[in-house]
């Protein structure tokens, strides 16, 4: 009697999805979903958990599917809604709302195999997209790790296996995954990198702190309320002190209405003066600087360094600027060089101290007066300093609010409660009016060491505002109020200055910044800071340069015909070795079995010549086969008695065994 | 352009039945196992595409590595269809015959010797298909179901054997004539033709049924032009249909059902006749025997003997 399973199923899938693939469907929805929660709107995240719910509510049978005119207007709905939030704006957030839209709606009409095998696709490259904004360390863990679910997902919408054996599958999806690691990172090291093919026309709305082109009142205070990171900086040797740590972004020439900002004669210094950039890695360099995404053209610099390497280049003022706007981690070498005093045209000594009329009466008076009593530029300043220093002005993070005119005023008459900006402002606005050439510079100052890595961290919390003055015969020398006034914010940071009052990070009160008198949780921090460091400017920077450097050490030469052959190379070791390793059983076994592994030859090739010949024959029914060609009978039976001899009447030594073995092989081939 | 696709086909299955040919078991190994992206695949490779086309154009390095890492999972799905389907032990075990047009079952053995087999899917195209899946060690015992539409001895053909395992993005099958076949009786023609023991003559033929008309045995469907004697009438008026009275027949003389008895139809109408006519010999437990041209099958009462008689209408003339 039969006693098999009695299983009749069509070959081509049935056109529904079965239960246990739509719910790996919907596990992998969560993470292609959250992945992105900071670009989404919120009404998007709220809709994509209720057609999980729904979905999973109409697989239980709690309620039933939802009709096509329902469905269609849901679409028109949201994709109206859609337009509504993102205020037709084109930008790459958007987009991928959009798609994060369309998936959801996806999964609301997932129907047959094919549905189910896009919605899949989907999953992978929203999962993927998750990296658009951030490449870090923990980003793309996340996102592979989730990867292997999007990938179950794949193999529960293919193979119909019960829900056990997809949980258990999990396991050996992983193991694929980590077997993929090697030639991933082989195609991640050879694949030739260049530019963007064509621009791309979605622009990323700012979401990215940092310093702005204009300083008004209270944008420093804001970024001093923010842990993020700035940019990082490895030296090679000589680091500087903490207190000649000024990270140069802009220069502020123009006061004008309360506010500090660019000429037009300053952006055009910054536009036009730029040397030819340099690509090359190979150039010496004093430090290195990793610039976080920050959505802007300007990088950092300490004074008087030059760029020696990296996509962007220094105007003659010192500063770094890039071509466009920082959207993913950059890299950019300085050299530092002695600097010659620039001398200033007299139109340009009217630019840098050109002062509203009738603005802050009472300092231009007191400007007057100081002019009277001091004659060199030098002791004016000085004697400036000095007077901030010992006339009971307070560095704090909360200032009084000051009233809208005549803030240098209000200011050094009256509240002398202030951080940076306002005293780089004001006495800003008091040089000049004593007639020295002066100009805002805005970046940062300072940095966290991090010992583990050997490199400086600077946060949004180290900006800083501080003064240039140009002075006859030195050239732009550096002047800081607040140092005067708090000289613990440039020799030990932030933190330190505004200890006591404890407004250091007050918004933020989980920031692991907050609390890195705690030595585990600075431990960690500096831990986790350099993997991420060491991630980002190993891992993620490798581009263009860093595969010319790397290949030429191995080729000689980083000539795109090498690079070429280099591919050729990777792809035939890549197969080779897929194809030794899938084949790699079937040969140990068959090596370990030569006597069987030749029979087996020759009844293959017996069997395609006389069809009454099968695998399962004893060498003597072979032998007594009808069909057997006439020419090949002696051979036929000269190899039969070979096998007899050697299955099964046993050859005394080893040796002999194999010479005969050979023997039969030679007369296998001639068959 | 028809003719030169009939003609590639035809080249490939003779190319596949020389590199193939047929056996009685078979563990598949690289010589047999074929290999090819499915259409899933080739999309996936456009999803990779897509993805280091957006690594590129936004110079995002971790973009481009997920490119490579679905590339490197999409090499790697072609080792694993190979070994998931490689080293399957199968086997044509056995099949039980039927009648013309109806589902032949056959039943085939397949082993997992060294490893797990996952979703395997084993049949004919595109009638029908059975989905395995066989962990390390244990053997599996199924049965494919075909439609048999002719009498005689139906052989399939090369089945394949497939499978997409592990994603769908890769299918690797083989091609394999296991010698399967099953024996398809005739399709069983009830007849109100006249048969005769010898040469009888067409209107003695109520006489001659072998329906007997003393013991009432049951009840089935009447058939238009049996005599109205037999039908049951009460049974009629509480249900409005018409059967049949059956009468068996005490276990008499041997019944011969002899071809050469029909005197009308071909060959297939008679050898339909003839086998309802065993059919109802077995059921009424009379002794009988068949005559074939050049065939003879001596009376007897048993399955084995039902099965001898209607095998040899099966395979007639084969013998």
């Amino acid at each position: 009697m039969m006693g098999g399973r009695r299983l009749s199923r069509h070959f081509n899938h049935p056109p529904r999805v079965e239960r246990q693939a739509l719910i790996w469907l919907i596990i992998a929805l969560i993470p292609a979903t959250l992945g992105h929660w900071e670009v989404l709107p919120g009404w998007l995240i709220l809709f994509a958990a209720a057609v999980v719910a729904f979905r999973m509510a109409a697989f239980k049978g709690w309620i039933p599917e939802l009709n096509k005119w329902i469905k269609a207007s849901l679409m028109v709905l949201t994709v109206l809604l859609f337009a509504w939030t993102s205020r037709r704006q084109f930008t790459v957030e958007n987009a991928v709302g959009f798609f994060v839209l369309a998936y959801c709606l996806k999964l609301v009409e997932l129907k047959s195999h094919r549905d189910a095998y896009i919605f899949s696709f989907m999953t992978l490259f929203l999962l993927a997209l998750g990296l658009l904004f951030s490449q870090s360390l923990f980003r793309t863990a996340f996102v592979f790790t989730f990867m292997g679910v999007g990938l179950v997902s794949l193999t529960a919408v293919s193979t119909q296996m019960k829900m056990k054996s997809l949980v258990s599958s999990l396991g050996s999806v992983y193991r694929l995954m980590l077997l993929a690691v090697p030639v991933l990172a082989i195609l991640y090291v050879v694949f030739p990198r260049f530019g963007p093919l064509w621009s791309m026309p979605l622009n990323s709305s700012s979401a990215f702190t940092g310093l702005d082109d204009t300083v008004s009142p209270g944008d420093v205070a804001n970024l001093a309320q923010s842990g993020e990171r700035a940019f990082r900086v490895t030296f090679r040797d000589n680091i500087p002190l903490p207190k000649d740590l000024y990270w140069k972004g802009l220069i502020l020439d123009r006061y004008f209405s309360g506010r500090w900002s660019r000429s037009f004669f300053q952006e055009n210094t910054e536009r036009w003066s730029g040397k030819p950039r340099n690509l090359s890695r190979d150039e010496a360099f004093d430090y290195e600087v990793l610039l976080d995404p920050h959505n802007r053209s300007w990088g950092f610099s300490l004074d008087g360094s030059q760029l020696v390497a990296g996509d962007a280049y220094s105007t003659t003022q010192g500063l770094v600027r890039f071509t466009k706007e920082v959207k993913s981690a950059t890299w950019y070498r300085m050299k530092r060089e002695v600097q010659s005093g620039e001398q200033l045209t007299p139109a340009e000594i009217d630019r840098y101290t050109k002062l509203p009329q009738l603005e802050n009466p009472q300092t231009i008076t007191w400007a007057g007066q100081i002019v009277q009593s001091h004659d060199s530029p030098r002791g004016q300043i000085n004697y400036v300093l000095e007077f901030l220093n010992e006339n009971n002005f307070f560095y704090t993070l909360n200032p009084p609010l000051l009233p809208s005119s005549d803030r240098a005023d209000a200011f050094l008459f009256g509240s002398r409660r202030g951080f940076c900006e306002h005293y780089a402002s004001s006495i800003g606005i008091l040089f000049r009016a004593m007639g020295i050439p002066t100009r805002m510079v805005v970046g940062y100052q300072g940095g966290e060491w991090n010992t583990q890595g050997g490199f400086l961290v600077v946060h949004q919390y180290d900006a800083h505002a501080w003064l240039e003055v140009w002075l006859r015969g030195e050239g732009w020398v550096r002047v800081d109020p607040t140092a005067a006034v708090s000289p613990a914010r440039v020799e030990s940071g932030i933190r330190e200055a505004v200890a006591e009052e404890g407004t250091f990070l007050q918004n933020s009160p989980l920031s692991l910044s907050r609390f890195s008198d705690v030595n585990i949780v600075s431990w960690i921090r500096d831990q986790a800071e350099y993997l991420n460091y060491m991630w980002i400017s190993r891992v993620v920077n490798y581009d263009q340069e860093s595969q010319k450097s790397l290949l030429s050490r191995f080729l000689g030469n980083g000539d795109i015909k090498y690079i070429a052959m280099l591919l050729a190379v990777t792809a035939a070791v890549l197969f080779g070795g897929l194809g030794l390793y899938s084949l790699w059983p079937e040969w140990a076994k068959n090596r370990k079995q030569p006597v069987q592994r030749q029979y087996h030859r020759f009844v293959r090739k017996l069997a395609v010549k006389n069809s009454s010949i099968h695998p399962g024959m004893t060498p003597r029914q072979i032998l007594e086969a009808p069909g057997n060609l006439e020419a090949d009978r002696p051979t036929i039976r000269s190899i039969v008695l070979g096998f007899e001899r050697l299955l099964f009447a046993g050859v005394s030594d080893r040796a002999a065994g194999q010479q005969l073995l050979r023997q039969i092989k030679r007369q296998i081939n001639r068959l | 352009m028809v003719s030169v696709i009939q003609q590639f086909e035809k080249r490939v299955s003779f190319w596949v039945e020389r590199r193939i040919p047929p056996v009685n078991q078979v563990e598949l190994s690289h010589r047999e196992i074929f290999i090819l992206p499915t259409r899933w695949g080739v999309l996936f490779l456009g999803l990779i595409g897509l993805l280091i086309l957006t690594g590129i154009n936004y110079q995002n390095s971790m973009i481009l590595a997920v490119g490579f890492f679905l590339f490197s999972i999409l090499l790697l799905n072609i080792v694993s269809a190979y070994r998931n389907i490689s080293g399957l032990y199968i086997k044509f075990h056995h099949s039980e015959p039927c009648f013309a047009g109806d589902l032949g079952g056959l039943e085939f053995v397949v082993a997992a010797r060294e490893k797990n087999h996952s979703s395997i899917e084993i049949g004919w195209v595109p009638e029908s298909f059975n989905t395995v899946d066989i962990e390390k060690g244990q053997s599996v015992r199924f049965i494919i179901e075909l439609p048999c539409p002719e009498r005689g001895r139906y052989r399939p053909g090369r089945m394949l054997i497939t499978s997409v395992f592990p994603m769908g993005l890769i299918r690797a099958w083989s091609w394999q004539d296991l010698k399967a076949e099953i024996i398809v009786y005739p399709k069983p023609l009830e007849s109100q033709m006249v048969w005769g023991q010898a040469e009888g003559d067409q209107q003695s033929g109520k006489k001659a049924m072998i329906p007997g008309q003393e013991d009432f045995e049951g009840l089935r469907s009447y058939v238009p032009g049996e005599s109205l004697n037999r039908v049951a009438w009460k049974k009629y008026a509480q249900s409005g249909e018409f059967y049949s009275k059956e009468f068996a027949q005490p276990l008499t003389d041997p019944e011969w059902i002899d071809f050469s008895a029909y005197s009308v139809g071909d060959t297939e109408i008679r050898l339909a006749m003839m086998c309802h006519q065993v059919l109802a010999m077995n059921a009424k437990r009379q002794l009988y025997g068949v005559r074939l041209p050049g065939k003879v099958i001596a009376p007897d009462l048993s399955e084995l003997h039902k099965n001898q008689c209607l095998s040899a209408l099966a395979l007639y003339p084969e013998g």
